[in-house]
Formats: C-alpha cells, sequence, structure tokens
C-alpha cells in the first residue's frame, strides 16, 4: 500500500493537490493507508451495515448537536466497462487520462447529502491496479494511480450530495468497496459494501443483432466480387459498408484480422473492442483508421513474429447461449482450433480463458490447410428449434449422396480447370478423393460433432449436416480445404425482422446462371429454417481459389442482447 | 485431370523408366482403373476435348508464345504480369479467369523459365499451371529434376498430380527421391492421386520406410487408396510405428488393401486399446463384424 501519491496526475499536468482533498475531509481522516482497521464495520456493533442492493438504512446521532439526521446509506453495485478507449480523442487512452467531459465509461455511485461535520470513508479491496474510484474529476480517492494504488480515503460530500466516479482499468476486474458514514467524531454511523467489477470481454453471436458489416472489394486479374458486394448491399443497405481493397493490398480476409467484442456496464455503458489479429497482414491498419474512435479501442494479444495460421479469427468462433451439464453460458461458448501447443496464441487463448463467461473449447483444426474452425461449422438462427438455433458441420455422407443423386455425366463448368473434376463422375470415381473425404469424416469430423455435442451441450435434433466435400491442397502438407465451396462458411447477419445468410455459391451445376439447378442449393435450403433467407454468393474467383470463403471476406457488429451481471455473475 | 483407357495405363507400365524402382506394377495387378493421360470419358467433353501432351516442350513453348504474341498479345502481358496473390493459409497462389484458358499454360511455363522470379512466385506458377488446363505434362516433369528450390520442387511435384503419362510417372519418380522430404512427400501424395499411381508401387513401399514419418504417412495413404497388395506386409510391419498416425494410416490401408487380413489382424486386439483415441476407434471398427 503506497501513501497516496500524486506523482501520475502530476505528469499530466493537472492542477491536483492531494491536500487540498485531505482538508475536504476536516481533518477527521486519518492518513491513507492507516485508517484501515478492517472492513469499517466488524467488531463495531453500533455500526449498521447494508450490502449491494439492499434498502438498510440507519439513523445517525450528529454528534455536532444538530440532531437525528436520516440519510440512506445504500448503493448499488457496479458493473463498469474497460476504460481504454479514446473519447476525447487526443490520442491518449482514457484510463491514463483524468475523468474529462464527454467521458462516458465510468460508473457514478451518488452519495447522499451528511449531516454537518460528518464524512464519508472508503476502503477499496481486490485488483487496485485496475480500479479506480474518483470524488472529482481530478481526484483520486482510492485505487490505481500512476503505479502506486490508495486502499482508503476520508472526505466530507457536498452539502447537496457528492458523486463517486468508478473507472476501470482492464476487463474482467474485481473489487470491493466499504463505504462507511461516520460522524463528526469519526464514528462508523453505518457501512455499504459494494461490489465493483468490470465487463469481461465478451465475443459476438449469431443471434445477436446485426448493427453493420463490411467485406472488403477488389476487381483484379484474378477476380471481383462485385456481384458478392452487390448482393450484401441489397439485403442490408446501409447496414453494409465496402472496404476498398486497393487501399489495403487486396487483402480480403476480413474475417481473419479483427475480431469484434464488447463490454457494458450496468450504467448503459458499452465499450467495444476490436481484438487485433497478430496475423498482421495488409488489413492490419483498417480497425485504426476506420473504426477506433470514442466507444471502440483496439487491442492485441500475442507476438505478432510469432504468428501463424490459426491466429486468424477465423479459428475464433462463439456459439449462441447453450446449457452444457446444467451450467447455462448465457454468452455462447467461444471454440477455436489449438491442440497442445499448436493453435492459437497462447497468450489470446488465455485471454479468452480469463474472460469466464465465454468458457472456450479447444478444437482440432490440424487437418485443415488453412486451419480454422469457420471451415467446418457454424450456427445459424433457427426460432422453431429446441434451442433457438441449430449447429451446422460439414458432413461428407451428405455430400456423396447428393452426387450419387444426380446424373453423373452432369458437367460441372467451374470444378474442371480449377479442380479438375469436369463432371459429377469424375468426383464419384476418384477413390482418392473419396478415401480422403471418407477419412476425414471418421477421423476429424465425427470427433468433433461428437465433441461438440458434448461441449455445446448439443442433441441431434440441434445438428445440420451439410454436404461438404474437401481437397487436399497443394503444398500445404497435406492440409484439405473445401473442394465444393464451403457452405458452412457463411454470415449469418439478423435484422430486425429477418435474418439473411450469406452463403458461398457451391456452382455444382452446368449452367452458372441456374442457382434453382444446383442439386448442393437444394439440399441446404431443404436442411435450412424456413425462417432464414438464403443468399448464395459468388466467392468463386476471390475466396475459394484462395482457400476461402463467404465468412473469411466478412466481418460484423451486432447488439449485445443480454446483461451479464444479471444472467453471467454465476461464470465469474 | 481426366480418366484414361487401361490400354495406355498398360503402355505407360512399360515404357517408365523408374530409377530406384524398377519401374511398372510390382504385384502383378492392373491398377482398379484407368491412367491419366489425354483422353477422357466418353461422357467427359472437358477431358475429350484435351490433345496429348507434348514431349518436346520447349520448342513448343516458344512456338505458342509466337503465336500469341501474334493473337492475343494483350493477353500474353496479361498472363506474365499477373500478380500472385496471398491465399488464406498465407502462401501465394496464382488463380481466377485469367489462368482458366489453356494458353496460359505456355505464358507460365515462359514466365518461369525467364523472369528472374522469386522462388515463392515461381511456385505458384508452377500451381497453376494445372488449372489452366494446357499442356505443361512434360516441362514440369523435366523441371523437377533441374530445379533447385524445395518449394518449388514441392509444387512440382504436386502439379504432376494432375499431369500427363508418361511424364507424370517420369517426374514423380524423381521427386520419391528428392533430397527434401516434403519434396518426397508430395510426389507421394500425388501418386496417391493418381490411377495409375501404383505403377511406382515400390517407390511407394520404399517410401513406406522413409526416415521422415510424414512421407511415411503419406506413402501409406497412397498404398491404400491405389490398392496396392503387394505392400500389406509392409503395412502391417507399419503398425509398429511408435507415430500414431502412421498406425491410423496404415491400418486403414491394410484393410483397403486386404480388407479380409485387416478384420483378422492380430495385433488388432491391442490396436483397439491404442492411446491414440484415432487407430482405437478406427481398430474398433475394423474388428466388427
Amino acid at each position: 500500500m503506497a501513501k497516496r501519491g500524486v506523482r501520475w496526475l502530476l505528469a499530466m499536468g493537472v492542477g491536483f493537490a492531494t491536500g487540498a482533498c485531505k482538508d475536504d475531509d476536516g481533518g477527521g481522516a486519518a492518513e491513507a493507508g492507516t485508517t484501515g482497521g478492517g472492513d469499517g464495520s466488524s467488531g463495531d456493533p453500533s455500526v449498521a451495515e447494508s450490502s449491494g442492493d439492499s434498502l438498510a438504512t440507519a439513523d445517525g446521532e450528529s454528534s455536532t448537536g444538530d440532531g437525528p439526521t436520516e440519510v440512506e446509506w445504500v448503493f448499488e453495485d457496479v458493473y463498469g466497462v474497460i476504460n481504454v478507449d479514446d473519447d476525447d480523442e487526443n490520442g491518449s487512452a482514457d484510463w491514463l487520462q483524468v475523468i474529462f467531459d464527454g467521458e462516458d465509461d465510468h460508473s457514478v455511485i451518488p452519495l447522499p447529502a451528511l449531516p454537518p461535520g460528518h464524512s464519508a470513508r472508503l476502503e477499496l479491496a481486490g485488483d487496485l491496479e485496475h480500479i479506480r474510484i474518483w470524488r472529482g474529476p481530478t481526484s483520486i480517492s482510492v485505487g490505481a494511480g500512476d503505479g502506486e494504488f490508495f486502499e482508503t480515503d476520508e472526505f466530507t460530500p457536498e452539502s447537496d450530495g457528492s458523486e463517486l466516479w468508478v473507472e476501470f482499468g482492464a476487463d474482467n476486474v474485481a473489487g470491493s468497496l466499504i463505504l462507511t458514514h461516520l460522524d463528526a467524531d469519526g464514528t462508523a454511523v453505518e457501512s455499504a459494501e459494494i461490489v465493483l467489477r468490470s465487463s469481461p470481454l465478451i465475443l459476438n453471436h449469431h443471434l445477436q443483432p446485426t448493427e453493420h458489416v463490411w467485406v472488403v472489394e477488389v476487381n483484379a486479374g484474378y477476380g471481383s466480387n462485385a456481384d458478392m458486394i452487390a448482393d450484401y448491399a441489397d439485403a442490408l443497405g446501409n447496414l453494409f459498408t465496402a472496404v476498398p481493397g486497393p487501399q489495403y493490398g487486396g487483402d480480403v480476409w476480413i474475417q481473419d484480422e479483427f475480431q469484434f467484442a464488447f463490454a457494458t456496464g450496468s450504467q448503459g455503458q458499452r465499450a467495444d473492442t476490436v481484438i487485433d489479429s497478430i496475423r498482421d497482414r495488409e488489413l492490419d491498419p483498417w480497425a485504426e483508421q476506420a473504426i477506433e474512435g470514442p466507444g471502440t479501442n483496439v487491442r492485441t494479444w500475442g507476438v505478432p513474429n510469432q504468428a501463424t495460421t490459426w491466429d486468424a479469427f477465423g479459428n475464433l468462433e462463439n456459439s449462441p447461449p447453450v446449457t452444457v451439464d446444467g451450467v447455462e453460458y448465457p454468452f455462447g461458448r467461444v471454440y477455436y482450433g489449438r491442440q497442445g501447443t499448436l493453435g492459437m496464441h497462447s497468450q489470446l487463448a488465455t485471454k479468452l480463458q480469463e474472460q469466464g463467461v465465454q468458457a472456450p473449447i479447444e478444437m482440432d483444426t490440424m487437418w485443415l490447410c488453412v486451419g480454422h474452425v469457420d471451415e467446418f461449422s457454424t450456427f445459424v438462427p433457427d426460432p422453431s428449434a429446441p434451442k433457438g438455433f441449430r449447429f451446422v458441420i460439414s458432413d461428407v455422407p451428405a455430400a456423396w449422396a447428393v452426387l450419387e443423386d444426380v446424373s453423373s455425366s452432369t458437367a460441372l463448368t467451374r470444378y474442371g480447370a480449377d479442380h479438375g473434376y469436369p463432371t459429377v463422375r469424375s468426383l464419384l470415381e476418384d477413390t482418392a478423393l473419396r478415401n480422403l473425404n471418407d477419412d476425414l469424416q471418421a477421423d476429424e469430423l465425427d470427433p468433433i460433432l461428437a465433441q461438440a455435442i458434448a461441449e455445446f451441450g448439443l442433441e441431434e435434433a440441434d445438428i445440420i449436416r451439410l454436404p461438404s466435400l474437401f481437397e487436399s491442397i497443394s503444398g500445404c502438407g497435406g492440409g484439405v480445404a473445401s473442394l465444393v465451396p464451403g457452405m458452412v462458411n457463411l454470415i449469418v447477419a439478423p435484422l430486425e425482422t429477418e435474418t439473411h445468410l450469406f452463403i458461398a455459391d457451391p456452382y455444382f451445376r452446368t449452367d452458372l446462371d441456374d442457382q434453382s439447378s444446383d442439386p448442393f442449393i437444394a439440399a441446404f435450403n431443404d436442411l435450412l429454417p424456413d425462417t432464414l433467407i438464403p443468399h448464395y454468393v459468388d466467392d468463386w474467383d476471390v475466396y475459394h481459389l484462395a482457400l476461402g470463403e463467404v465468412h473469411c471476406g466478412t466481418n460484423m457488429t451486432q447488439t449485445p442482447t443480454e446483461n451479464w451481471w444479471e444472467v453471467g455473475l454465476h461464470l465469474l | 485431370m481426366t480418366k484414361a483407357s487401361t490400354s495406355i495405363l498398360f503402355l505407360v507400365a512399360g515404357l517408365i523408366a523408374v530409377p530406384g524402382c524398377a519401374g511398372g506394377v510390382d504385384d502383378g495387378e492392373a491398377p482398379r482403373s484407368a491412367a491419366i493421360v489425354g483422353a477422357g470419358a466418353d461422357d467427359d467433353p472437358a477431358a475429350a476435348a484435351a490433345p496429348a501432351a507434348v514431349r518436346d516442350w520447349r520448342p513448343w513453348v516458344a512456338a505458342e508464345l509466337d503465336r500469341l504474341r501474334v493473337e492475343r498479345a494483350a493477353y500474353v502481358d496479361e498472363v506474365m504480369n499477373l500478380p500472385v496473390r496471398a491465399t488464406r493459409a498465407g502462401f501465394p497462389r496464382i488463380t481466377g479467369p485469367i489462368v482458366r484458358d489453356r494458353d496460359a499454360a505456355p505464358i507460365l511455363i515462359h514466365r518461369l523459365l525467364t523472369a528472374g522470379e522469386s522462388a515463392e512466385v515461381r511456385a505458384a506458377i508452377v500451381d497453376a499451371l494445372p488449372r489452366t488446363e494446357g499442356d505443361f505434362s512434360a516441362a514440369v516433369a523435366e523441371l523437377i529434376t533441374t530445379e533447385t528450390d524445395e518449394r518449388v520442387r514441392e509444387l512440382l511435384s504436386s502439379a504432376l498430380a494432375r499431369a500427363q503419362a508418361p511424364f507424370a510417372l517420369e517426374g514423380l519418380a524423381v521427386g520419391l527421391t528428392d533430397a527434401s522430404p516434403r519434396v518426397r512427400a508430395e510426389a507421394v501424395r500425388s501418386l496417391g492421386r493418381r490411377t495409375d499411381g501404383a505403377s511406382l508401387a515400390t517407390g511407394l513401399v520404399t517410401a513406406l520406410g522413409d526416415g521422415d514419418v510424414v512421407v511415411q504417412q503419406e506413402a501409406a495413404r497412397a498404398l491404400g487408396n491405389l490398392e496396392v497388395r503387394s505392400a500389406a506386409d509392409a503395412l502391417v510391419g507399419a503398425l509398429a510405428s511408435p507415430d500414431a498416425d502412421l498406425r491410423r494410416h496404415s491400418l486403414r490401408a491394410l484393410s483397403r488393401v486386404d480388407p479380409e487380413r485387416a478384420r483378422t489382424l492380430p495385433q488388432l486386439q491391442t490396436l483397439r486399446s491404442d492411446p491414440d483415441p484415432k487407430v482405437a476407434r478406427l481398430a474398433h471398427e475394423l474388428a466388427r463384424p
């Protein structure tokens, strides 16, 4: 514990004087750091206690002779948000500054007016490094200073009441504040203990409403995604923005570079975080240039020069709310590819584990060339489903069934050159391809489905088996990627009255312009809930041939729908 | 890739000289189906249109370039300057409508030989050749013998999966003996994908004892795909490998090469309790009546 220091504030050129604050307490306060005396209430039967949202009140007898004054010494617990964005856009994170006009990420504890001569004592415990409480825009009461931590403070609130401002400097940190009403003699009249906790960093899931969607627009020698862009714009209108590809080196993999996450607070705060991958390809600056600002910060976990393909965020997904073995996960469970020491960087994996509410699941994605969980699985909303959603997983036998149900002489206009399969027959007769896919089903997809059933708490009725075929990728060490464009790699965009799906057009047909003749589209439509509006978009040249699909090339923000302090505290 | 008649396969088996492999099918049985050559199945219009590969490829490339510079000058420039692009996995590729053109093949080969590109770009050029559906077979088969960069040779080995016989087998025979395990593994994979791959069965069995475990794994898979019955004993031997993936691929390959032997294998009981769940699951499946 340190004595109250002002080094940090002085360094910021703020005219904060500790002594002046001390004077406010009428001289009744002991020196900070020496006033603790336990929890401020224990061992003193005369002190009434209240905690959190309790309605306890106490009558204080003023030693100044002003007669009894009733003070309602009741406070709500504080569930706030991290304050590392830059609301004043001065280039410095708000946590490193004093509270300024326009700052909106702190939480407020209103203090009632006290009788003349009375004061308030604050005792903070918990993560002092990442919590601080202000009693004025420039006056730290307790908590984190500049490398120093203050546990206690005493002061006299304004005659018409005061406010304490609670600020958090990290995700998912907790503390407790004991607020004690002291009479003029410094005797405790009543104490209240308040829980202080910052929001965990929470990843969105596919059932949350769409706020905005982005795709990188390109038109280069390898192809154009103009049609896909148009499909998005038609369906989503002003909720969609095309990112100019030439500004970002034609890096179309916007899913991989960023992961949107959020924090919310019980006083209406919302602090968004863009988790910026250590992948660091051409799109790396986009979030700072286009997204970062008041209310949104950009942060990174991991070491860029240690980046692997598993650090791209097609390899970071989240289920809808699930209940597993009686434990409710109202924000779903995060899942990503990692096996032993291979996979997502351990710093980010640890960070996600530490958030508690989304209990991450590690899956085996080592069999894939790219190695991302979005290559074989997703979730789609379905109000008619037992859990309100369906888990979609790639399925090889379902694909063979599709192939065997169409004429083997069907010409596959797009598959001859790019995949070496000009007809359905050429696929069916390729023993190596059949063996490869059957083996993948047995060795990889079946165990993954079993794991998903166990760790997402799924039942058979929750599962959609999506026809899918994979192929070995040249020069990828035996790793595979989608042969038929990966329809599972889709985007779910729930709007107010309808939900759109953007799915790779499989082009498993002769007439490229006739989607109604495509047996893979027909098969998926049969499996999809009627409430969803599928858009089969052309991702062949820009994405599919570069080993990705629609989800890989799209990113989106979504609206939080649940309050973690109401539904998620059991996980923290 | 096209399917062809078995008569051409036997022609290949007779012609090919495979260094270190003695050539040909060594187990006295024909592969299951047709070999990969220029002619296609009757109902396969795309394959039927594919011309036979040219062996004397250098003058052919020069002649094609001369023709294209007259007939499609802008296209030649376009292909020569087409940039690589990063795949989602990170390595570069050349893809798209411009290379889905048989005329792209000689231009890309010309670019490969003359443009002074980096190894990364040359690898991407090689990777793009099959997507042209043009003639690259003899060029790739020869270049794998002279290419100095490991990554480029790896992609050459991969491209040979879609090359025409006999060039493909000539090149892959070289790939099997490459100094780089990555190249050897890719050559094995390519053979396993070719219906005429059993022509190099001896080389594949040798690869099952390779010093690199990935090459061994791929060899097991290829032998299974090609149903090389003479590899059964070697596959049984590989079941004792300390590498779980090799045990799994060998067991599965054995089930394809000789299903009855796999079902009655004495080791199956032990493998059902294998510490690797994938091996144990497969052994359990095979043991089921």
